[in-house]
């Protein structure tokens, strides 16, 4: 079990840095070449879905936790950020791209999104 | 015409070009007619990479550029066929421009040979192990370090980044997935504001977002049914989900 955490500005300009890092962090938990692609396609919509509507402004914690079968994400977005509607279109690319989705909301209102890819237990 | 006449009828312009003065209207014309001539090679020679994200236009545009370098290099005294002469050129020339022009970022050297390296390793475990290979197993197949791969991963995707911008007008129309969609959009928020969008798609785009997002079909699966390579639809995936998240946006 590793952990690993990021926070950026809330702007679209980070969500390359987060994407790559996903990427970076799922090839080490050994997930396939496929999860990994999707996993990236997810974290754009995560980002994407958490900073819609702020005007750049506050940020995007991240963070990772890489368990034997597992890796999950963890993205917070800034004060204000909308929790996901589950009759979203978001929420339907999100559900098909990783095995599973949350959101929490923190006492002070902050929405995470929690992403868990698994890790195929390999021959 | 039988191989062999075409082949002497080659020589006989090649020849006639040796003796013609380079620059006279004489010689461009014979120059244009060797082109001309074996342009059938060229596409067929471009076709080959026809699957990789660049319009085959483009290709054939390249390739055209090879057979010409080949026609202005080609020594008859030396005894080989043209076409076997020409070939390597041709596809160099087409290689290099996926080199070259399709790379977003400009992505060194090395990583772009194991980023290809990592592409066919991708392919051939897939196959093996009938089921998308880790980076571990793509490591451990080329003796490089899960670091490389996942730094050559890094390298391919700088370079589909570009790619999304080709259109699939060489793409086969998969015909009725528009009826379907709709109905997989029934009870999504937005889809008045969605719908719109998804008609700027073409064809394939929407089955594969169906397939993929209302079907949960993988990535591997759809490449599969649509004859595709698995990393062609992951840009297919990543264009069309930018397209829409930005449209939404805009509403």
């Amino acid at each position: 079990m590793a952990l690993i955490e990021l926070a950026v500005p809330a702007s679209p300009d980070y969500v390359g840095l987060i994407r790559s890092a996903a990427a970076h962090i799922a090839a080490h938990a050994d997930l396939t070449l496929e999860a990994i692609d999707d996993l990236r396609l997810a974290v754009d919509e995560a980002f994407a879905v958490l900073i819609a509507h702020q005007p750049d402004t506050g940020r995007v914690a991240v963070s990772f936790h890489i368990h034997a079968d597992s890796l999950q994400i963890e993205m917070t977005g800034p004060a204000g950020s909308p929790k996901p509607d589950r009759n979203s279109f978001a929420w339907t690319v999100l559900t098909a791209l990783v095995h599973e989705v949350k959101t929490q909301t923190s006492p002070d209102g902050l929405v995470t999104l929690l992403l868990t890819a698994k890790v195929v237990a390999s021959a | 015409m039988p191989k062999n006449d075409l082949r002497s009828a080659d020589r006989e312009m090649f020849e006639q070009l040796a003796a013609l003065e380079a620059g006279t209207t004489q010689h461009e014309a014979t120059r244009a007619a060797l082109i001309e001539r074996h342009l059938p090679l060229v596409i067929f020679m471009a076709r080959k990479f026809a699957d990789r994200g660049e319009p085959l236009d483009d290709l054939i545009q390249v390739g055209t550029i090879g057979l010409i370098k080949a026609i202005d290099r080609f020594e008859i005294a030396r005894g080989f066929e043209f076409s076997t002469f020409a070939t390597p050129t041709i596809v160099g020339e087409i290689k290099r421009h996926f080199r070259d022009k399709t790379w977003a970022i400009r992505v060194p050297r090395r990583l772009q040979e194991l980023g290809a390296a990592v592409n066919k390793a991708n392919v051939e475990l897939t196959q093996k192990l009938v089921r998308s290979p880790t980076t571990k197993e793509i490591a451990k197949h080329l003796g490089v370090t899960v670091d490389d791969v996942a730094e050559a991963l890094e390298a391919n995707s700088a370079y589909s980044t570009i790619s999304l911008d080709t259109s699939s007008d060489d793409a086969p129309t998969i015909g009725d997935s528009v009826g379907s969609l709709d109905g997989a959009l029934e009870g999504v928020e937005y889809r008045e504001s969605l719908k719109p969008l998804l008609e700027k798609l073409d064809d394939r785009e929407k089955r594969i977002l169906q397939l993929r997002f209302f079907d949960n079909l993988s990535q591997s699966q759809i490449a599969t049914d649509l004859g595709i390579s698995q990393m062609h639809v992951s840009r297919i995936l990543n264009k069309v989900l930018i397209h829409l998240r930005e449209g939404l946006l805009e509403n």
